[in-house]
């Protein structure tokens, strides 16, 4: 059954129904480890205090102190307390922080109809190195990597893949300094690595609903840094050609390059171009799409991650409308991942729904 | 000087065929371009041909009141397939496309046709090759777009009409009718 988009309608009813109930488990599963960690935290800092005041007598510091001890004593304790205090609103975030990515996994299984078993989502996980690598976007040959918050969750029929990425360069800086050693001139050379991050968003695998036998690269346009661009595109040129579409206001945002201009032309429809101008409404930061052969897709979109999603927190203490208002923002921004698919009309079985279904089955099915 | 005043003429007249050569050579592979994308058109029209029976005997056991349109989708596809002249080609894909248009029009007044699994197969199918020929014909407008600008502009247009180099007509179709159109 086809998975529709779902609105904040769909989302106060789950949370008044089901979600509510399970946000309260939460609560009482934390609440032990939350005493834990302040009960911890405090014996920690008595017992520190004692050790202290222990070795000022022992070594008596006391009377070289005279008149400041007090005074010394007073201030060591005021910031034993405030780092303590400190410390115990860490422990809590931290704990607040693991819980945004158990929420993470049950909002993604609620939009995409799964059970959050059968969800995938890893947050030190990365897109791994065969995948990018096939898609071909980046050169890996050129280019490192960097990725976490990885999330694979089937939807419409369809194996989609989030994750957080980065991808980067060293650059080398060289100086060069004159010195004189015994009357004489030298140049020292100096070389430094300097890491230049090219990319930091999110990326996006679907399956696409046309299939496709060659590779099509969107490239944006407004590419300032000539470095990146002719790092990205010499390897792209070498694969195919740039070709003119016929969307005006998509061929001022993109460069397509092609294997096939007739086949980039059966995959960049009239209508899918409007579809990719209508997505460049809502993130309107860079975009690079890769279309491969077969029919895997990828997208990366600059500016959004999942880590930013994560720093979404419930409150320390429950509070409901706090925590619905907290609970619906983290529900908009990972509905907003999905609406891609939707607005990409990825999930359009009209031309595929028996395509790969021999005539035989359908003629039993129909019979 | 003296070098160049004595061979002037060989100079200017060296100077204006390499520009010939240049020109020539530019529109002969605009005009190959063309031909190419007209060759991968025709490869997808030519699937559509060989779909078109399988169609019309589909749907001709149902639509018996539309027998004159099968008719005509039947002559029109057999005249396709037997032209070799590239206008010709494209009036008479244009006649099946609108021959088509109109039949999935009469295809909602018969719900049994429309709940066969097997007509529903076939449209897909034909819907898909009129994704790809949409594509080619795409692909080949914009090669007759730009080879025609090419050979219509001064002083090309004099070279055109010496080498014969005739323009291409468009496979004019309204894509917003071409992408707006569901079959089901």
């Amino acid at each position: 059954m086809d998975v529709n988009i779902k609105n904040q309608y769909d989302f106060e009813k789950y949370y008044r129904n089901e979600y509510n109930e399970v946000i309260t488990n939460y609560y009482e599963l934390i609440k032990v480890k939350r005493l834990l960690a302040i009960i911890f935290r405090i014996i920690f800092s008595i017992i520190l205090s004692v050790i202290s005041v222990m070795l000022i007598n022992t070594f008596c510091t006391k009377t070289m102190l005279n008149n400041y001890y007090s005074i010394i004593l007073t201030i060591y304790f005021v910031i034993i307390f405030f780092a303590t205090i400190f410390s115990i609103k860490k422990a809590l975030n931290d704990i607040m922080f693991d819980l945004s990515e158990q929420i993470i996994k049950d909002m993604i299984a609620f939009i995409s109809n799964n059970n959050a078993n059968e969800v995938m989502y890893e947050p030190k996980m990365r897109v791994s190195k065969d995948s990018l690598n096939k898609m071909e976007l980046f050169n890996l040959d050129v280019v490192k990597y960097s990725g976490k918050n990885y999330i694979k969750a089937q939807y419409n029929k369809n194996n989609m893949v989030f994750s957080d990425m980065q991808i980067y360069i060293f650059d080398t800086i060289e100086t060069k300094k004159e010195i004189y050693r015994e009357g004489k001139k030298y140049i020292r050379t100096t070389r430094k690595k300097k890491k230049r991050i090219i990319f930091k968003g999110l990326y996006i695998g679907a399956t696409l609903n046309k299939k496709n036998t060659n590779h099509i690269y969107l490239i944006p346009n407004n590419l300032n840094d000539t470095v990146l661009q002719s790092k990205i595109m010499n390897y792209i040129s070498f694969h195919g050609v740039p070709i003119n579409l016929e969307n005006l206001d998509f061929s001022k945002k993109y460069k397509v390059f092609c294997d096939d201009e007739v086949q980039a032309r059966y995959i960049l429809s009239l209508s899918l171009m409007e579809r990719i101008n209508k997505l460049d409404e809502l993130y309107k930061e860079k975009k690079y799409i890769v279309f491969k052969e077969g029919k895997r897709f990828a997208i990366c979109i600059e500016g959004i991650s999942i880590e930013d999603i994560k720093k979404i927190r419930l409150p320390i203490f429950r509070s409901e409308s706090k925590e619905y208002e907290q609970l619906n923002k983290i529900f908009s921004k990972i509905n907003g991942l999905f609406e891609i698919y939707h607005i990409l009309d990825l999930g359009n079985e009209l031309y595929t729904k028996y395509m790969n279904q021999p005539t035989n089955n359908i003629k039993e099915n129909n019979s | 000087m003296d070098f160049l005043n004595r061979y002037k003429f060989w100079i200017i007249g060296g100077i204006i065929l390499v520009v010939l050569i240049i020109i020539y050579n530019t529109m002969l592979k605009k005009r190959n371009k063309v031909k190419t994308a007209f060759s991968s058109l025709d490869v997808m029209l030519k699937k559509r041909y060989d779909l078109m029976p399988n169609l019309v005997s589909m749907v001709q056991k149902y639509m018996m009141h539309e027998s004159e349109l099968l008719i005509k989708l039947t002559e029109l596809r057999e005249k396709a397939q037997n032209t070799n002249s590239i206008d010709e080609s494209i009036e008479l894909n244009n006649q099946i496309d609108d021959t088509i248009k109109k039949l999935n029009i009469s295809v909602e007044g018969y719900p049994d046709l429309k709940s066969n699994q097997n007509f529903l197969h076939m449209q897909a199918v034909l819907n898909d090759v009129e994704e790809q020929i949409s594509a080619a014909r795409r692909t080949y407008n914009s090669h007759v777009e730009s080879y025609n600008t090419f050979i219509g502009m001064i002083p090309m247009n004099l070279f055109a009409l010496i080498f014969r180099f005739k323009q291409y007509k468009l496979f004019e179709i309204a894509e917003t009718e071409r992408e707006s159109k569901i079959w089901m």
